[in-house]
């Protein structure tokens, strides 16, 4: 408990979160992008404004009291499982003004471009973390 | 992260395979005869793709080449009577059966598979680069 | 007549200067005394730390997307964090070498 309240203060949990929907993430666009040429195979996505807005509802809920649980809710895409894990749930891209013959509605720009900018957000993610679990050390450790 | 990288891994299978077939219909597309030596034009082969990965196990996220069938669309004709697989009687008297492959949708194909091979071959890298990143956090 | 000693020019002390005037906090003359300034620093700190966290809060939840601004606020507040500590270690070291001293 007393370390729980350590953990959740602050941006920490949201940055947790967020790296692994990142990785969640990566997954399905390379799934998309092994599938590139598979006839009637239908491109998922997850979103990023409504994992961000439920980023924001968890932590307004939470306060500032760490006591309080951080949790993922009230999104069909993504949740906080009992572990406190994330799971996420792809939906299938609808069809914008793009289908093939072979009923495939892939874009491989629109994935590639996908692609690298979910990897900025992990690598951000992880700079974040990494600076944050570093202050940690050195406030316990007592020197830099 | 691991399970990613097969992802990946069976897209790479799949891209190469229908690069093999294509290869292939390029390579026999002036065969008229068949491997005994009779007069059999070579039929175009198509490699289909299906999701999934079974040799990973059922369920498992990836690509996988279905099967590969014969294309049953006709012959190309060839007005030809000198050749010595010329059709002897008959309406096609004079014509050659040649494959039914087209240089350039086999070409356009092997682009569209080489395009696709290297995307996923991009997807493999960024995955390394995010499981390295992830083990910093540690170190 | 001496002229008073001024800060260099236009530069900013790292360490408030203590004004002379009434009773310290601790009982040295003429200062603001080690405590109070080690307050201060840590109430500074703890407000950039808390303006960074903020910042990082908001650009993950979608509502900004400078992160320029947020590794500024960032830095800033780990430098600060870095400051402190030394301060705070070397005030101990000095406290632990006057300990030593025979009288």
């Amino acid at each position: 408990m007393f370390f729980e309240n350590l953990i959740n203060r602050g941006s920490l949990p949201a940055l947790v979160s967020t790296a692994a929907f990142t990785e969640e993430r990566h997954r399905m666009i390379a799934e998309n992008v092994a599938n590139i040429g598979v006839p009637g195979y239908k491109t998922r996505q997850l979103d990023v404004k409504a994992f961000q807005s439920a980023l924001g509802r968890a932590l307004d809920r939470r306060g500032s009291d760490p006591r309080n649980p951080f949790v993922l809710e009230g999104n069909r895409q993504v949740r906080t499982n009992e572990r406190g894990g994330l799971v996420v749930t792809p939906t299938q891209r609808p069809v914008e003004n793009l289908l093939f013959h072979d009923g495939t509605n892939l874009s491989i720009e629109r994935q590639m471009s996908d692609l690298a900018e979910n990897a900025m957000m992990h690598e951000l993610t992880n700079t974040l973390l990494r600076k944050k679990y570093d202050g940690l050390h050195k406030a316990i450790r007592g020197r830099s | 992260m691991y399970g990613t990288l097969d992802i990946s891994t069976s897209a790479l299978v799949a891209q190469r395979r229908q690069l093999d077939t294509i290869s292939g219909n390029i390579a026999n597309m002036h065969a008229t005869r068949d491997a005994n030596g009779q007069p059999n034009p070579y039929r175009r082969r198509v490699a289909l793709f299906a999701t999934g990965d079974p040799s990973r196990g059922r369920g498992a996220p990836g690509v996988h080449v279905a099967r590969i069938v014969n294309d049953p669309s006709p012959c190309h004709l060839k007005f030809d009577p000198d050749h010595p697989d010329a059709v002897m009687a008959g309406p096609q008297k004079g014509y050659v059966r040649l494959p039914n492959v087209d240089l350039s949708t086999e070409m356009v194909n092997a682009l569209f598979a080489v395009r696709a091979y290297e995307a996923n071959v991009t997807v493999m890298e960024i995955t390394k680069s995010m499981a390295a990143s992830d083990l910093r956090l540690l170190a | 007549m001496t002229t008073p000693i001024q800060g260099l020019g236009g530069s900013v002390p790292i360490l408030p200067v203590p004004p002379a005037g009434p009773t310290p906090a601790v009982g040295e003359a003429g200062g603001k005394g080690f405590k109070q300034i080690l307050m201060d620093n840590l109430n500074e700190v703890n407000r950039l730390q808390r303006e960074a966290d903020q910042k990082v809060q908001a650009l993950y939840r979608g509502d900004t997307n400078n992160v320029a601004e947020v590794f500024a606020a960032v830095n800033k507040a780990g430098v600060a964090f870095d400051l402190l500590m030394e301060i705070r270690n070397k005030m101990v070291e000095a406290y632990q070498e006057i300990q030593q001293m025979r009288v």
